[in-house]
């Protein structure tokens, strides 16, 4: 097992670019997740990791390794397809199997290995079945076991759980993510699916438009966003877009619209410059408290049900705050609200330059 | 520079080398460069450059005479006789002119057809619609006599519309170019049906239901909406017709008692070939370009039009309900009208089958049950031998046109580099290039580069045409391997090869591995299909075949029949049965057997 380096690789298909002057550095061992949006490059990345696809500048190693210009067949990364990509032609076991045929390993070998991976997935007696005689679920794990079988030093997984229900899907992650830890394997998981990312990796790299935005552990991307895109996109938040009018007690003071509050400031940035502040939804408390600080008053716009919460958007001096309320405590549309929330909750951050 | 070397590097690999040289390699070499080597021939004389057979051709009222000769047709009163026959207006315009009311008359009669078959439901509309595909049963010379005897001043139709039915006042008589655009109307007008009806089929119902929106009803919609939209699918089936009329030999061979049939490019060429045999004449070659030129020059005026490739994956269709309608009862009368036109233009077929079952016909109908012919063909060794000729160069062929059509058609479906459809091109090009030219250039490709070997076709007594006709034959059925594999390609997800190369298969053993397998079906239909094109091909057999008898092929016995009065009439059309036998065979297994149904002569 090895880990992956990606130097500065860039893929344009016409004139979209499609993965641009990206830089990862996967670990040995670990699992690690591209998230972001569908149409990102996602894919692309995985298919240049793969060699699938010829990067059109930049380079790719595995270990000390430069594998650039190496074909598919000559290295060994692995790819789980999203559309699983099983065949059709073949017997579950001759799926299974493929790999180590062309290992040249004996018959024995083969028939031992192939009944590991196959108990490993839990489909033990699929070995006569043809692909489409299986679910959704257990193609996946064909899928999985194939790819397994040959112990590639790099695992790919393009989106696996997407065609899946949800309740299959969280019981295949955690499936997933029991069997990576069991092999140790290098694995770079690809989903547009922020929860699936945040609950099974080691570190994420979240991505639009072909540009990595952040890369780190799932605490970190969530709590210590970078930009507004990763705020927005892991988890939800209001951002609210004002002016740096100083800086008091190690908090940032913010100005908005007629709206001041203060937060975090997570990079050092000149006094009067546009800033950005992230308010995560559970950040808020209700009524009275608070220091005396961050304390807004508002009418209840919208009301969401989301299950064990609810949502509510808050309109506070034409700016619009997204708060999480337990049950209990669900104020009626329309009504008016004082809502506060801790100034170490709010991020600040300097406002990207055209986005 | 070493940067591009080594992506280059990257996509190619010895697989995919073979796969994109191999075919471009043969096609260069056996079809682009004897057609220009014979190019240089028409343009030389006397070792120069020259224009000079070409300015004999085009000046000469033999080939050109815009004013024309002769009348249309004629009435006899002293045999209350109809005689229609065509104006004389020199060999190249009376080709054009053949081919062009050929493809005319095909073209309305198959948009009728094709109209009719796509958008109405009525009782017997199975029927109707085999019978508007029989006449594409082929079975060379044989049906063009049929379509004689039955014409003939006393023949079966002249009985029955004068004398029986006295719905004609007089007996009518084709002959001479009139009869070649009848027999050639007959025979091809299914190929339009087959690519209109798959136009109509597949296009979105929606586009008609929003004209009828608009107010547009019955011939307003017809020809504001529904025709434009056709258009593609009949200009593609016409265009083929324009082609293969001017291609074919049948007709002006059969009919070549009558002057005016003797003057189409098509018979000239041959005629002069076969008794200039041993002469390299630029004058052929000359008269060949030309040929060509007219096929190529019709192609490339509607190409853009047309776009063929896609009609290979249309009748996959199925993504909306095409529009059906009840017909009223003054449709159901039209309709039930047009039938026994449809019964007509299958009586070729049925025709070859009575008289390949009948001992002799002399009268109106063939008589004398019998099936001597039939078994003739396996037990006589003076015929056997040209069947198992046919059969074995067909199974050669195939076996090369399989592989190129497959290594062509991955490039084109697989490979990211400019040039890729480039091959996919070359392999389809023999559509466009008639049989006659190919077989001509072939000639003096032979020899001229193969002088005193078995192939060369002037070496008389040596001379073996086996590996020409072979050659010949798989380059010229291509297009019908290669579009049903490209088909089969085009429906085979990359993913599933990507999996096979990321396991550590290379690019061989996943196409061996992952590909093939699952495309054997199109293979197995592509493979059948060419096969009974390749027995039924017709130029290459009766230019190059015939040079040696002992190695001709079957067609070239139906030739005989009627040029060297060798062979017996019944016995060709029993070898017609036969072929036509094999045909509905294939066409049956790939349509119901293996559920392809990539238009068959459609192309
Ligand atoms: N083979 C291709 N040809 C042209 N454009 C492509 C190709 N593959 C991907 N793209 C484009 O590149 C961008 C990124 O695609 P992809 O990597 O598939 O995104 P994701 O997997 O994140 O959804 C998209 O805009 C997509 O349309
Ligand atoms: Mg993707």
């Amino acid at each position: 097992m090895v880990g992956v380096r990606l130097e500065s690789v860039t893929k344009r298909f016409g004139r979209v670019v499609a993965v641009d002057e990206v830089t990862l550095s996967i670990r040995d061992g670990e699992l690690f997740t591209l998230l972001g949006p569908s149409g990102c490059g996602k894919t692309t990345v995985l298919r240049i990791i793969a060699g699938l696809e010829l990067p059109d500048s930049g380079r790719v190693y595995f270990g000390d390794r430069d594998v650039t210009f190496m074909k598919a067949y000559e290295r060994r990364a692995v790819m789980v397809f999203q559309n699983y990509a099983l065949w059709p032609h073949m017997k579950i076991y001759d799926n299974v199997a493929f790999g180590l045929r062309l290992m040249g390993l004996g018959r024995e070998e083969i028939l031992k290995r192939v009944k590991e991976a196959l108990k490993m997935v839990r489909l033990e007696g699929f070995e006569d079945r043809y692909p489409n005689q299986l679910s959704g679920g257990e193609q996946q794990r064909v899928a999985l076991a194939r790819a397994l079988v040959v112990e590639p030093e790099v695992l790919l997984l393009d989106e696996p759980l997407s065609n899946l229900d949800a309740k299959l899907r969280v019981e295949m992650r955690e499936e997933l993510r029991r069997l990576q830890r069991e092999f140790k394997i290098t694995s770079i998981y690809v989903t547009h699916d922020q929860e699936e990312a945040l609950s099974i990796s080691d570190r994420v790299a979240v991505m639009n438009r072909g540009r990595i935005h952040q890369v780190g552990t799932p605490l970190e991307v969530y709590e210590e966003p970078i930009d507004p895109f990763v705020a927005s996109f892991i988890g939800r938040a209001s951002t609210i877009y004002g002016i740096l009018s100083g800086v008091e007690e190690g908090l940032a003071v913010v100005d908005s619209g007629g709206m001041r509050f203060r937060g975090r400031l997570l990079e050092k940035v000149p006094e009067g410059s546009r800033v950005v502040a992230i308010f995560r939804p559970e950040g808020f408390t209700f009524g009275l408290g608070g220091k005396g600080l961050n304390i807004f008053e508002g009418v209840v716009d919208t009301v969401m049900f989301l299950g064990a919460h609810f949502h509510i958007r808050v309109q506070v001096d034409g700016v619009e705050l997204l708060a999480r309320v337990e049950p209990r405590m669900v104020p009626e549309k329309g009504s008016k609200i004082r809502l506060s929330i801790d100034p170490d909750q709010v991020k600040v951050l300097p406002t990207p330059n055209k986005s | 520079m070493r940067g591009r070397f080594r992506r280059l590097l990257f996509e190619i690999d010895l697989t995919s080398l073979a796969f994109i040289s191999i075919p471009l390699v043969i096609f260069l070499f056996f079809l682009i460069y004897p057609l220009s080597e014979m190019l240089v021939i028409a343009f030389t004389k006397d070792g120069n450059p020259s224009l000079s057979w070409f300015m004999d051709i085009f000046t000469s009222r033999f080939y050109i005479d815009p004013i024309g000769q002769g009348s249309i047709l004629e009435y006899s009163p002293d045999y209350n006789l109809l005689y229609i026959q065509g104006r004389d207006h020199g060999v190249i315009l009376n080709s054009l002119i053949v081919a062009s009311s050929v493809s005319g008359i095909a073209g309305l009669f198959g948009l009728i057809m094709a109209f009719i078959l796509a958008r109405y439901d009525f009782p017997g509309k199975s029927l109707f619609r085999v019978l508007s595909m029989t006449p594409l049963l082929l079975s060379p010379f044989v049906n063009v006599f049929v379509v004689k005897k039955l014409f003939e001043p006393f023949g079966l139709l002249n009985w029955l519309l004068h004398e029986v039915l006295r719905v004609l006042p007089f007996r009518v008589y084709f002959d001479g170019l009139a009869a070649v655009v009848l027999v050639q109307s007959l025979t091809f007008y299914p190929i339009v049906v087959l690519n209109t009806y798959s136009a109509l089929v597949n296009m979105d119902p929606t586009m008609e239901e929003q004209g009828e929106n608009l107010g547009a009803k019955g011939l307003v919609l017809f020809l504001k909406v529904t025709l434009p939209l056709s258009l593609p699918g009949l200009l593609a089936g016409s265009l083929l017709v324009f082609i293969f009329s001017l291609e074919d030999l049948g007709a002006p061979i059969v009919f070549h008692g009558h002057p005016l049939t003797r003057k189409l490019i098509s018979f000239q060429v041959y005629s002069r070939f076969i008794s200039e045999t041993g002469v390299r004449s630029p004058e052929i070659a000359a008269l060949s370009l030309i040929l060509l030129a007219c096929a190529i020059a019709v192609f490339l005026a509607i190409k853009n039009y047309v776009m063929l490739r896609p009609y290979a994956t249309l009748s996959r269709g199925g993504r909306w309900k095409p529009r059906l309608r009840r017909l009223g009862p003054v449709g159901l009368a039209a309709v039930y009208l047009i039938l026994p036109l449809l019964v007509f233009s299958s009586l070729p077929q049925l025709g070859v089958f009575a008289l390949a079952l009948s001992e002799r016909w002399a009268g109106l109908l063939p008589e004398g049950l019998t099936t001597w012919n039939l078994i003739q063909i396996f037990v006589n060794p003076r015929v056997s031998r040209f069947l198992i000729n046919s059969l074995t160069y067909a199974l050669i062929s195939l076996v090369i046109m399989i592989s190129l059509s497959l290594m062509a058609s991955y490039t084109a479906s697989r490979m990211r580099f400019r040039g890729a459809s480039l091959i996919d091109a070359l392999v389809t090009s023999p559509i466009a290039i008639p049989g006659i030219a190919i077989a001509i250039a072939y000639f003096y490709f032979f020899s001229n580069h193969f002088r005193g070997t078995p192939v060369d076709p002037i070496n008389v007594l040596q001379f073996n045409p086996a590996p020409i006709l072979v050659l010949g034959y798989s380059l010229r059925r291509m297009p019908f391997a290669a579009r049903a594999i490209f088909a089969g390609l085009q429906q085979v997800h990359v993913n599933l090869e990507e999996a096979a190369m990321n396991l550590g298969a290379g690019r061989l053993r996943t196409i061996a591995r992952v590909t093939a397998p699952l495309i054997s079906l199109n293979i197995l239909s592509g493979a059948l299909t060419s096969f009974v094109y390749v027995v039924g091909e017709v130029s290459l057999s009766i230019i190059i075949g015939v040079l040696n008898m002992e190695y001709a092929p079957m067609t070239a016995y139906m030739r005989d029949v009627w040029l060297s009065a060798v062979g017996s009439l019944q016995i060709a059309a029993a070898l017609g049965l036969l072929l036509m036998l094999m045909q509905l065979s294939v066409i049956l297994i790939t349509t119901i057997g293996l559920k392809q149904r990539y238009a068959f002569m459609g192309v």
